[in-house]
């Protein structure tokens, strides 16, 4: 993917796979697929809701929704990462609002990421995906190093290396009980370094 | 470190936690910040990432890959023998029409040569036209062999089918 997503060339090739996909090209439908399902993914979907079953079905409704317009649809001159971007935090929103029925866990951190981000609005480069995904890696472990050393250790177990509860309760000898509260503690002291190590990493890189 | 107890809602909102973790939305009272917190960790941990083979799955969703193709060959399968009969049945018309149009511009066969008389024989008849009675059993011999001749000619050129 071009760094800029208004890039001429990548307009002209939006513009041609969207002519081919009106005919109903799959292929065409296909590559712009494969050009945004990721990034829209990643850094639009998954951060605000937390949950990848919920982000795939936000995504596969974004999609859809540009299979059902795309005869409608216009190329106004920008690409059109920025109509699915949109589409796709309406999606983001409406599973909010459906989390009572499906019963799923939803929780956005978009904006414990927003200040990594250039913008939500941008598909970024591969390479800017990767710094970002870099400088965030670097922050968490920062923030972890800041917080006590047992809760570091739970979280690490728990949200890392994805270890199960029991497994978890295990190597820190303790109930499963006892463990649910320190696994609230933890992030709650997390998230208050996290703020912390933001503003530091702000301060430092401008 | 000593842990502190917790209160009757700390242990509620950690039991509820816990179990949103593990998936279940359906408490009340989940506390969103740890597990906005815990969502940031999972994406850290690589989890924020779309795998491939789920994004294959989920475009083989909104848009399958036309079953048409296999369908399409299925559809196309009867041109196979069609187009054959056809090639078939335009061999045998092309076939055909050249047989009825050699026939028509074939040149017509040609007479058979009749053996020519030999002269005693012609001049046997020029004297038997005179009235001599000794040419005329000659006349009738070489008559005979003649007609031979002609018959033998005549079966060669049409022999007699069977």
């Amino acid at each position: 993917m071009p760094e800029d997503p208004n890039n001429p060339a990548r307009m002209r090739w939006e513009r041609r796979q969207l002519r081919k996909a009106r005919r109903g090209d799959r292929r065409a439908f296909a590559a712009l697929y494969e050009a945004y399902a990721g990034p829209l993914y990643s850094r639009v979907l998954y951060p605000r809701l937390g949950n990848a079953a919920a982000a795939e079905d936000a995504l596969a409704e974004t999609f859809q929704a540009l299979l059902e317009d795309l005869q409608r649809f216009e190329h106004r001159g920008v690409s059109i990462w920025f109509w699915l971007a949109r589409v796709a935090r309406n999606k983001a929103l409406d599973q909010h609002r459906r989390r009572q029925s499906t019963g799923r866990a939803l929780a956005s951190f978009q904006e414990l990421v927003t200040p990594l981000q250039d913008g939500p609005e941008n598909p970024a480069s591969t390479l800017e995906q990767g710094e970002e995904g870099e400088r965030m890696r670097r922050l968490v472990h920062e923030t972890l190093d800041r917080i006590n050393p047992r809760y570091r250790q739970v979280l690490e177990l728990r949200f890392l290396r994805g270890e199960p509860r029991a497994a978890c309760a295990a190597a820190m000898e303790v109930k499963l009980g006892t463990l649910d509260v320190l696994v609230l503690r933890a992030l709650r002291a997390f998230r208050k370094q996290w703020s912390t190590a933001i503003a530091g990493d702000e301060e430092n890189t401008s | 470190m000593n842990e502190r107890e917790p209160d009757e809602r700390e242990r509620r909102e950690a039991e509820a936690l816990a179990r949103a973790l593990e998936g279940d939305g359906t408490a009340e009272d989940i506390p969103q910040d740890t597990l906005q917190a815990a969502a940031l960790l999972r994406r850290t941990a690589g989890e924020g990432d779309l795998p491939a083979d789920r994004r294959r799955a989920i475009l083989e969703q909104i848009a399958p890959e036309p079953a048409d193709r296999p369908a399409r060959r299925g559809r196309l399968r009867w041109l196979v023998p069609a187009g054959t009969a056809v090639v078939l049945a335009l061999v045998v018309a092309v076939w055909g029409f050249g047989q009825l149009t050699s026939r028509k511009v074939a040149p017509a066969p040609e007479p058979v040569r009749l053996p020519s008389p030999a002269l005693e024989l012609l001049a046997s008849q020029a004297r038997a036209a005179s009235g001599s009675s000794r040419d005329l059993a000659f006349l009738g011999e070489s008559m005979r062999s003649y007609r031979r001749t002609l018959y033998d000619a005549l079966a060669e050129r049409y022999p007699e089918r069977s």
